[in-house]
């Protein structure tokens, strides 16, 4: 069997079949200079090996902490996430009708008495007049209790620079439209913002938009995730959407704008942007961090324009696709 | 509303939490200790700090999101070094280069120049590289090209297998097995050029007054 150097390698990691270790073994014996190639690489790997700890670089104390900080604000996210996902599910398990079958009624002690107890009303009016007011009382409050209280979504102050999204926040263009959809997307995935309606059914939800006082062009986006909810949020006295969805594990928060009543501070967004949002493109940004990605683009429907943006911990080149 | 269903959903919410916080403690306990090892392989396939900085923490953030699909018990630290090296050639891609056959040969021969021809039965080698410093055997390590050191690391660094390095690198065992053996003779040679340049002369171990604190 004829025996190369490469056997060497193999033979010193053990790696040789049974027939190869004895010629290559037979070969030490004879052979003084395969013998001496044979020590020398043995030489190298025992250097390594013994001094692995110290030549193993340490990573810098920075980077450790960023790597532990960006996996603290990863398991609250999946955590809020989880949370909204379970709340969701309870909603709708709470909404759905159990399914009856024909009771078979028997005359309760009150039914059979149901005849005396209208004379009795009939001839005390008074009592009738309690029981209406009661009634309207109790329609009432249940035609309030549906109104569903809307509360503006706080601009989470910016903290300092040491994370990954926080890079991104103090790097992208001075375009408050674009920091504020990280800023909402940052505290929906925190779990600070919590779905006002939560919902796997657009339908659902743009009656719920409608009914919070948004009565602008809601963009259903042809995206691949789940519908979780929405926010309404109020500011200026202007009443915008935002819509939550899910795809996998990844939260994708989406915010829109109407345009036709826009404020200066939300959609103030450069000139030269604004003429390719007119022109139907997407403008997407992942300036310092590819692993946030914010994507904005302007709706028009039936003569009425959306901003809208979408943002989510994923990379252009996995967001992009979701959208069909 | 009835009572069953309150106390159902009740039930559901708890696991969830639990199993939440038993996948972090479970890849704090099992993927964390590796940080250090993950660097040096992502410094060595960037091969500077910043871009290693940015890869490890991408390695991390994916592991922790795909934490449920390793096999808990298995090779962790193999499993973190080939997301490492996936999301390193989805990332540099275009930078990454193919190592250039003849030009290894080249360098092969270059160091084969320089070692000292000779037969010593003392195991001169050993003597000879055990009185190297730290930093001179970390930089013949870093003159090697980036597929020659990779592999070594994996090998005799991080006392990897042929299988284990065979799927992180995505090439066949023969190739790990070749590339360990042609990276190691180059290494030699390397650190013998460091020893010789330290005043050993071939066939005579240093003496003791030769040593430098």
């Amino acid at each position: 069997m004829r025996i190369h150097d490469e056997h060497l390698s193999a033979y010193i990691d053990g790696r040789l079949q049974a027939e190869e270790k004895s010629a290559v073994e037979s070969r030490l014996s004879d052979d003084a200079a395969f013998a001496e190639e044979y020590r020398s690489l043995l030489a190298v790997k025992n250097v390594l090996h013994t001094r692995q700890a110290q030549l193993r670089m340490t990573a810098p104390v920075d980077a450790r902490r960023s790597v532990l900080l960006c996996l603290e604000q990863e398991w609250m996210r999946t955590a809020a996430l989880e949370r909204i996902s379970q709340e969701s599910h309870n909603q709708e398990r709470q909404n759905v009708t159990p399914v009856r079958t024909a009771p078979q009624l028997q005359r309760s002690p009150m039914l059979r008495n149901t005849p005396k107890i209208i004379s009795v009303m009939w001839q005390r009016p008074y009592s009738l007049v309690a029981v209406l007011a009661v009634l309207v009382l109790g329609w009432v409050a249940v035609r309030f209790s549906l109104q569903t209280r809307i509360t503006p979504i706080p601009v989470v102050p910016e903290t300092t620079q040491n994370s990954v999204a926080d890079a991104v926040l103090n790097d992208v263009p001075q375009t408050v439209f674009v920091k504020e959809s990280l800023q909402n997307y940052r505290a929906v995935r925190s779990g600070q913002i919590t779905l006002q309606c939560k919902t796997a059914s657009f339908e659902t939800l743009d009656k719920f938009f409608h009914k919070a006082g948004v009565h602008y062009n809601i963009v259903h986006p042809k995206i691949n995730a789940q519908l979780l909810g929405g926010v309404v949020s109020e500011e200026n006295g202007k009443k915008s959407a935002h819509l939550v969805f899910k795809h996998g594990e990844t939260l994708v928060y989406m915010w829109e704008i109407d345009l036709d009543a826009k404020t200066a501070e939300h959609a103030s967004i450069r000139s030269d942007a604004w003429a390719a949002l007119r022109k139907g493109e997407w403008l997407w940004d992942t300036k310092t961090d590819t692993s946030t990605t914010v994507v904005f683009w302007e709706d028009e429907k039936q003569g009425k324009r959306t901003l809208c943006s979408v943002v989510a911990a994923l990379p252009r080149t996995n967001l992009q696709p979701l959208f069909q | 509303m009835n009572g069953t269903l309150e106390q159902s959903s009740f039930d559901e919410t708890l696991p969830e939490q639990t199993r939440l916080n038993e996948k972090k403690r479970a890849f704090e306990q099992e993927a964390l200790p590796y940080m250090d090892s993950v660097y040096h392989f992502a410094y060595n396939l960037t091969g500077n700090g910043e871009d290693a900085r940015d890869l490890l923490q991408e390695t991390y953030l994916k592991a922790f999101r795909f934490f449920d699909s390793f096999q808990r018990g298995t090779n962790c630290k193999a499993w973190l070094f080939q997301i490492s090296k996936n999301s390193f050639i989805n990332r540099y891609r275009k930078q990454s280069r193919e190592p250039d056959k003849v030009r290894y040969d080249e360098i092969e021969e270059y160091y084969e120049t320089l070692r000292p021809a000779s037969a010593d039965a003392n195991n001169l080698e050993e003597t000879l590289f055990n009185t190297l410093l730290d930093d001179e055997v970390t930089k013949a390590l870093q003159l090697l090209p980036e597929a020659f050191r990779t592999v070594l690391i994996l090998s005799d660094i991080e006392s990897m297998t042929y299988e284990e390095i065979a799927e992180i690198l995505d090439c066949p065992i023969g190739t790990v097995r070749s590339r360990l053996h042609r990276a190691r003779k180059v290494l030699r040679d390397q650190l013998f050029e460091y020893a010789k340049n330290r005043g050993f002369t071939s066939g005579s171990p240093p003496s003791l007054a030769d040593e430098t604190p």
